[in-house]
């Protein structure tokens, strides 16, 4: 199994290492890494992430110095290596028309506001990942504990034994 | 008298008077544009229009003639001399062919006096003229309150639709403003949220952590390690994502048995700094190294927490410091400021709208100025918004300042937008002009509102495209005079 990669992109350090704690629960099976601007990020996805493994979840903030964080989820929608990546925007500038723009160009898949708390974080995040994992992954074995058991569970057992084939 | 009856009247007055002996009754024709009497003339006659008409005109205020009126036949010319002896009160010219008969105006005078016949005749002539007159005098009067009132109901349209235009206007300017400030509020929400954000994770997680940190015992002679860790997490310096992976990737590569957790916790301390703590570490077992590096890291964590909260509320107070700046109503109109005070807040205030554009800030010591901050600081925003929306996604914007002698103080605006075309350029600072279609930050009064002020102010500003591309308004204001000497 190849590491299924957290990235998240924000520019303000303190914002930053207050949602890696938040996250610091699944680090043990997906690895965290992290990027202050988009062009930092591409690097990051380039040489770090898709070397060895695979882009599992993206949580982009909005504003972003230069080029802002829409466009970049965007560009990873367009790209095969990371289109199956979940996508989720946290913002603090809930603009109506970027978030139009980021359900319908970058397929964002969830949205969350600043301040945020760690539960809904963690469940946000626990969601996402079981969608790619049951997308992406065959051996759902190693998510069981901390990714939504049930689900992957009721998947599992849909599955067709070894001996069946 | 009934108008059929009056060529015969005529006629009858006619034979009566060539009847009276010496009576001399002159029969006079006019052209038309002849004189028959002239305003201000002195009259001895009384003349009766046997036929053509007769224009009346009088002298206004101005010099210029007036018609007053139009006699016809059987209508008498000269009544009014005849009465006070005055010298004519109107002008009298011919309008058509004009016949009339005339009269020395005490000849008339007798004859009305001492002829019954002639009395008869001329008297219905005479009450008929003057009805005419009085009836025109009542019409006039009616006319005149009439056009009073009309003029009277203009002028009060008038005035309303002045005060419905300045309404307007001062909505439309207060509009601006509220536009303006709805982006200052957005700004300064969005510049907070980010630092609440932190401060609200901050203070849950320093439960758990502190809940680790006091989980257990710490033996004595560890004691200096975990302060270490924890004055080096208070004090750690804000470091970049790349030099914070190098490090990782380091670290990660020299201990693979700890987490990556640990391992980006760690590589939050300068090398310097970590290598004393690892050789503390490293005078202890080495089975027991694993428990107590995450136990340093419990210590280090709990002290950047603390810094966090310390770094999160000291950005929530320079924004409150920008923003009672940025109002300044506390501070009299013409205190001299330096104006780079109010362009460092409103480029802080308005942070979220200029992440996306290269920023050069220019701004070496200049003289004071004597303005009004919260106003002066309006011009700022207007111009920056300006220029941002210029721009549009990406581009870059200066701020530089500096004097001209003999006392300005200029600070210049600069973008790389599309720059202002000759045909317009013009037109930017009038009311209403915009090139933007549904503008982003404002109605296109900001240009206008900004002129405004700095005119008040006693400055101007010019607008000019800069080189190679883009939009550049200067602002010169007055340096505050040199106060005056104490004798």
């Amino acid at each position: 199994m190849s590491n299924i990669y957290i990235l998240c992109v924000e520019d303000e350090p303190e914002v930053l290492e207050a949602v890696i704690r938040d996250l610091a629960p699944f680090e043990r099976v997906f690895p965290i890494e992290s990027a202050s601007t988009v062009n930092e990020a591409r690097r990051v996805v380039a040489e770090c992430i898709l070397p060895k493994g695979k882009l599992g979840l993206v949580i982009c903030d909005h504003i972003l110095p230069g080029e802002d964080g829409v466009s970049f989820l965007v560009e990873l929608q367009q790209d095969s290596r990371t289109v199956a990546a979940r996508k989720v925007l946290l913002t603090a500038h809930a603009g109506l028309e970027a978030t139009v723009e980021a359900v319908n160009l970058a397929s964002l898949n969830h949205y969350i506001a600043k301040p945020w708390t760690q539960e809904d974080l963690l469940n946000v995040t626990r969601r996402q990942l079981t969608d790619f994992v049951l997308e992406q992954e065959t051996n759902l074995y190693p998510f069981l504990t901390i990714l939504e058991a049930d689900r992957l569970t009721e998947k599992i057992r849909q599955a067709p034994l070894p001996s069946d084939e | 008298m009934d108008r059929p009856q009056l060529p015969e009247a005529l006629a009858r007055i006619r034979t009566e008077l060539a009847s009276i002996s010496k009576v001399q009754a002159e029969s006079n024709s006019f052209a038309p544009g002849d004189y028959l009497l002239r305003e201000g003339q002195v009259n001895e006659q009384v003349s009766l229009i046997l036929e053509g008409a007769v224009e009346l005109l009088k002298t206004g205020e101005d010099g210029g003639e007036y018609a007053v009126g139009v006699l016809g036949p059987g209508q008498l010319l000269g009544l009014l001399s005849l009465s006070s002896g005055e010298p004519a009160f109107l002008t009298a010219r011919a309008r058509a062919h004009t016949q009339v008969l005339s009269l020395d105006r005490e000849e008339f005078a007798r004859l009305l006096r001492t002829r019954g016949d002639f009395n008869r005749l001329v008297a219905p002539l005479l009450l008929d003229n003057l009805v005419n007159r009085y009836r025109r005098v009542v019409g006039l009067h009616l006319e005149v309150a009439q056009l009073t009132r009309e003029l009277n109901a203009e002028k009060q349209e008038l005035k309303n639709t002045i005060a419905q235009l300045q309404a307007t206007r001062n909505r439309l300017i207060q509009q601006e403003k509220m536009a303006t400030l709805g982006h200052l509020v957005a700004g300064i929400a969005h510049e907070i949220n980010n630092p609440i954000a932190s401060l609200a994770r901050v203070t849950d997680s320093l439960e758990s952590q502190l809940g680790r940190v006091f989980a257990g015992p710490v033996a004595a002679h560890l004691l200096p390690l975990f302060q270490r860790a924890f004055v080096l997490g208070l004090n750690r310096k804000s470091l970049q994502t790349e030099e914070h992976r190098r490090r990782s990737e380091q670290l990660q590569n020299r201990f693979p048995w700890l987490g990556r957790t640990v391992i980006r916790s760690l590589a939050q301390l300068d090398a310097p700094d970590f290598e004393e703590l690892y050789q503390l570490v490293e005078r202890e077992p080495e089975r027991e190294r694993l428990m107590l590096v995450e136990r340093l890291v419990d210590f280090l964590e709990t002290a950047v927490l603390l810094r966090s909260i310390r770094i999160a509320s000291t950005r929530i107070g320079s924004i409150v410091r920008s923003l009672k700046n940025y109002s300044r109503q506390d501070r009299a109109a013409d205190e001299p400021i330096d104006v780079r005070e109010g362009l460092q807040d409103t480029l802080l205030l308005f942070g979220y709208v200029l992440k996306k554009f290269n920023l050069e800030v220019d701004l070496p010591p200049i003289p004071t100025v004597r303005c009004a901050t919260g106003e002066i600081n309006q011009v700022w925003t207007n111009l920056i918004l300006n220029a941002c929306e210029a721009m549009g996604e990406s581009g870059t914007l200066c701020v530089t300042c500096g004097t001209q002698p003999p006392d300005w103080v200029w600070v210049q605006i600069r973008d790389t937008g599309p720059g202002i075309s000759e045909a317009v350029r013009d037109k930017i600072f009038q009311t209403h002009f915009s090139t933007k279609h549904g503008a982003q930050y404002g109605l296109g009064l900001g240009l206008a509102i900004a002129r405004g002020i700095i005119e008040k102010h006693g400055g101007r500003i010019e607008v000019a495209n800069a080189i190679p591309n883009g939009a550049q308004f200067t602002v010169y204001l007055r340096e505050t005079e040199n106060p005056p000497p104490v004798p």
